[in-house]
C-alpha cells in the first residue's frame, strides 16, 4: 500500500525551566513524543487518539510544520516536511482550531477565496473551487452572509471548507465535530467518508470514540508521548476478549471505595468520572471474572454509604479499549 | 508572482475588514487635528504674550512657523507610527483572532503575510498624511512650502526604516506575545527623540547623538525643510542618504530577527499562544 504520511522515529522533548528571580534554578526534560513511528496509507482515514498531554498535539503540529521535532522526521506524499516545507504544505488541507480558525468578519465565500489564494490559485481557480466547495458543503444561500452570524456547526463547515480548498491529498482534521450538535456533527462525519470515497487521506482527532469508531480504518492510541496501540477498531475491540466492562453509576464514589474495588481479584481498571450535569459518579471497572463480581461490588458500595443509580454490564468499546490501555477517560 | 498573489490575498482581505470595522474613519479624521493641538497651545503659552519666545525658537528651530514646524512633525510621526506597528500588530490581532495558524499552515512565505498586512496600515497612513495636509492648511491656516511631488518623497524616505523597525517589533510580538508595553515604551522614546514637536538641538547632547541613530529623526527634519522653510532637494539630500542608509540597515537587521524568531516559535511550537 502507497504512503501517505510517515512518521519516522520522531521525538519532541521540551526543557522546562524552575526559576526564582530570573535565575533559572532546575531545567528538567519533558518528552512530548518519544519515539513515535507510524504510517497513514492512501485512501485511508486515520484516528489519533489520545488524552490531554499524551502527545496528540505535538504530533499533529510536527506534521504539519507548526513544530519542529527534536529528532525524526516527517513525510507528506513522500516530502519530508522539515526539508521542504512549502512543497509538504501543498499536500495538506488542515483544520485546526476549529471555527477560530476562519475570519468572522468575512463571508464564507471570502474566506475560501483567501485561502484558495494562499494555496496558489489564481482568482478565476479560486472562485471556481469555493463554488464547487460551498455547493457540497450545503450553505444554501448563506454562502455570502458573514461568518460571526453563522452557527458554530456552519463555522465549522467553512473551517473544513478551508481544509478543502487546496485540494490537498491529505486532509488533517482537529477535532472537527467538537462543539457540534448531533444532527451537524453527522452531516460533518458523511463529508468525511465522503473526502475518503475521492481516495483521499485524513488523519483525524477526535474525543469522540463513537465517531472514531465509525469513521477510522486505523486508530493510534497515544499516551506518554508513544503510540501504544495502532490497528482497525475491530481488532483493538477484539483485543479486549478475555475483559468485561460494568459500568456503574452512583451519587457518590469516595477513594475509599474505588480503592477497595480495585484491590478485588480479577479486577484489573477502575476509572472514576464525575458528572456535572447529573452530580453523580460513574465508575467503569474492567474485570477478567464472570458475573460474580458483580455482587462483591455491590457489597463494596453499600458498605461505602453510597447509592446505586445505574448498573450495566456491557461489550467492550473502543472507549473501554482506550481506558485499558491509558488508565484514563478520553475526555480526562 | 506567487508571493505577489499571497501578498494581494493578505491587502484584500484585510482592506475588506477594515471597511466592516468603520471606526478607523473617525480616528482618520479627528487624530490629525487633535494630536498637535497640545503641542501648539502649549508653545503659544510659552512663547508670551507678546510672542517673545518665537524668536528664540527661531533661533533653535530655523523657522519662526512654529505651528508649521510642530504639524509637520506630527504629520510624519503619524505617518511613521501608523505603519510602523502593522507589522505587530498584525501579528497580534490574527493571534488573538486564532487566524494566525490557519495562514501559517498555508505554503507560502511567512514575511509575505507581514508585507499584506503592513500595505493596508500604509494605505490608513496615505489618507491621514492627504487629510492632514487639508485640516492642517484649512483649519490651523498652514502655508505649506514646497512642491508636493517632494511633499511625497519626504514621506517615501521613510519607507526603509519604518518596515525595518516595524519587522523588528513583529518579531518581538510573536516572541514576547505582547505587543502594549513595547509600543507605549518604544513610541515614546521615539517621539522624543525624533524631535517631532521641538528642534532636536535643545536636547542634551549625548540624547542628539541617540536621535542620529534613528532614520526618521533625518527624515522629519527633511519634510520641515521641504514643507515649512521652503528647502530644495539638494539642501536636504544629506539628511534623505542617511534616513535611507539607517532604514536599510534595519531592514536587514529585521530580516534577521524575524528569521530567528520564526525558527524560535517553531521550535516551542508556541504560534498560537497568547
Amino acid at each position: 500500500m502507497e504512503k501517505a504520511v510517515e512518521v519516522k522515529e520522531l521525538k519532541k522533548y521540551f526543557m522546562s525551566k524552575k526559576k526564582k528571580f530570573f535565575r533559572t534554578i532546575e531545567k528538567k526534560e519533558f518528552k512530548a513524543v518519544d519515539d513515535v513511528n507510524f504510517d497513514i496509507y492512501k485512501g485511508e482515514i486515520f484516528g489519533l487518539l489520545g488524552p490531554n498531554g499524551a502527545g496528540k498535539t505535538s504530533t499533529i503540529k510536527m506534521i504539519t510544520g507548526l513544530l519542529k521535532p527534536t529528532s525524526g522526521e516527517v513525510l507528506v506524499m513522500g516530502k519530508d516536511v522539515e526539508k521542504k516545507p512549502m512543497e509538504a504544505l501543498k499536500n495538506i488541507g488542515t483544520v485546526l482550531a476549529g471555527d477560530r480558525s476562519v475570519y468572522w468578519k468575512l463571508t464564507a465565500r471570502e474566506n475560501l477565496e483567501y485561502f484558495g489564494s494562499l494555496y496558489g490559485l489564481n482568482k478565476k481557480e479560486a472562485a471556481q473551487r469555493t463554488d464547487a466547495i460551498l455547493k457540497r458543503l450545503g450553505f444554501n444561500g448563506k454562502e455570502d452572509e458573514l461568518v460571526e452570524k453563522f452557527s458554530t456547526g456552519m463555522k465549522q463547515k467553512v473551517a473544513l471548507g478551508k481544509a478543502l480548498i487546496p485540494n490537498a491529498p491529505v486532509v488533517l482534521l482537529d477535532e472537527p465535530t467538537l462543539g457540534l450538535d448531533p444532527q451537524s456533527a453527522l452531516n460533518l462525519r458523511e463529508i468525511i467518508l465522503d473526502i475518503k470515497k475521492e481516495g483521499r487521506t485524513v488523519l483525524l482527532t477526535t474525543h469522540y470514540m463513537e465517531e472514531a469508531d465509525f469513521l477510522c480504518d486505523r486508530i493510534a492510541i497515544i499516551d506518554g508521548g508513544k503510540i501504544i496501540a495502532l490497528d482497525t477498531p475491530e481488532k483493538l475491540k477484539s483485543s479486549m476478549n478475555d475483559i468485561k466492562a460494568i459500568k456503574i453509576d452512583l451519587s457518590m464514589a469516595s477513594d475509599k471505595l474505588v480503592e477497595a474495588i480495585k484491590q478485588m481479584d480479577s479486577v484489573e481498571k477502575v476509572i472514576k468520572e464525575y458528572k456535572e450535569e447529573s452530580r453523580s459518579y460513574t465508575l467503569t471497572i474492567h474485570h477478567t471474572d464472570g458475573n460474580t463480581i458483580i455482587q462483591k461490588i455491590i457489597d463494596s458500595i453499600s458498605q461505602n454509604k453510597s447509592q446505586i443509580l445505574n448498573i450495566n454490564v456491557i461489550e467492550p468499546s473502543l472507549e473501554d479499549v482506550f481506558i485499558h490501555l491509558t488508565g484514563k477517560s478520553l475526555r480526562e | 508572482m506567487r508571493r505577489l498573489r499571497t501578498i494581494t490575498a493578505v491587502v484584500k482581505k484585510d482592506a475588506i475588514q477594515m471597511v466592516r470595522y468603520p471606526t478607523w474613519i473617525i480616528q482618520i479624521i479627528i487624530w490629525p487635528l487633535i494630536f498637535p493641538l497640545m503641542y501648539i497651545l502649549s508653545a503659544l503659552g510659552f512663547a508670551g504674550p507678546s510672542s517673545a519666545g518665537v524668536e528664540t525658537f527661531k533661533m533653535a528651530a530655523g523657522t519662526g512657523s512654529f505651528k508649521g514646524f510642530i504639524v509637520v512633525g506630527t504629520m510624519a510621526w503619524m505617518w511613521v507610527n501608523t505603519t510602523m506597528w502593522g507589522f505587530g500588530t498584525y501579528l497580534r490581532e490574527e493571534q488573538m483572532r486564532g487566524t494566525l495558524e490557519a495562514n501559517w499552515l498555508c505554503p507560502i512565505k511567512k514575511f509575505d503575510l507581514l508585507i499584506g498586512g503592513a500595505v493596508v496600515a500604509m494605505f490608513q497612513a496615505i489618507i491621514i498624511s492627504a487629510v492632514s495636509v487639508l485640516e492642517y492648511r484649512f483649519v490651523y491656516g498652514i502655508h505649506f512650502t514646497g512642491n508636493p511631488l517632494l511633499w511625497i518623497l519626504m514621506f517615501l524616505i521613510m519607507i526603509p526604516g519604518v518596515y525595518g523597525l516595524g519587522i523588528l517589533f513583529a518579531s518581538l510580538v510573536l516572541w514576547a506575545k505582547q505587543a502594549n508595553a513595547a509600543v507605549n515604551v518604544v513610541r515614546g522614546t521615539m517621539m522624543i527623540l525624533c524631535g517631532i514637536t521641538f528642534p532636536i538641538t535643545i536636547m542634551p547632547s549625548f540624547m542628539q547623538s541617540l536621535a542620529k541613530l534613528i532614520p526618521f529623526t533625518y527624515g522629519i527634519s527633511a519634510t520641515r525643510q521641504i514643507m515649512v522653510s521652503g528647502g530644495t532637494l539638494s539642501m536636504v539630500s544629506k539628511d534623505i542618504y542617511m534616513c535611507l542608509l539607517e532604514g536599510i540597515i534595519l531592514v536587514i537587521l529585521g530580516r534577521i530577527a524575524f528569521k530567528y524568531t520564526e525558527n524560535k516559535v517553531k521550535n516551542l511550537g508556541s504560534l498560537e499562544r497568547f
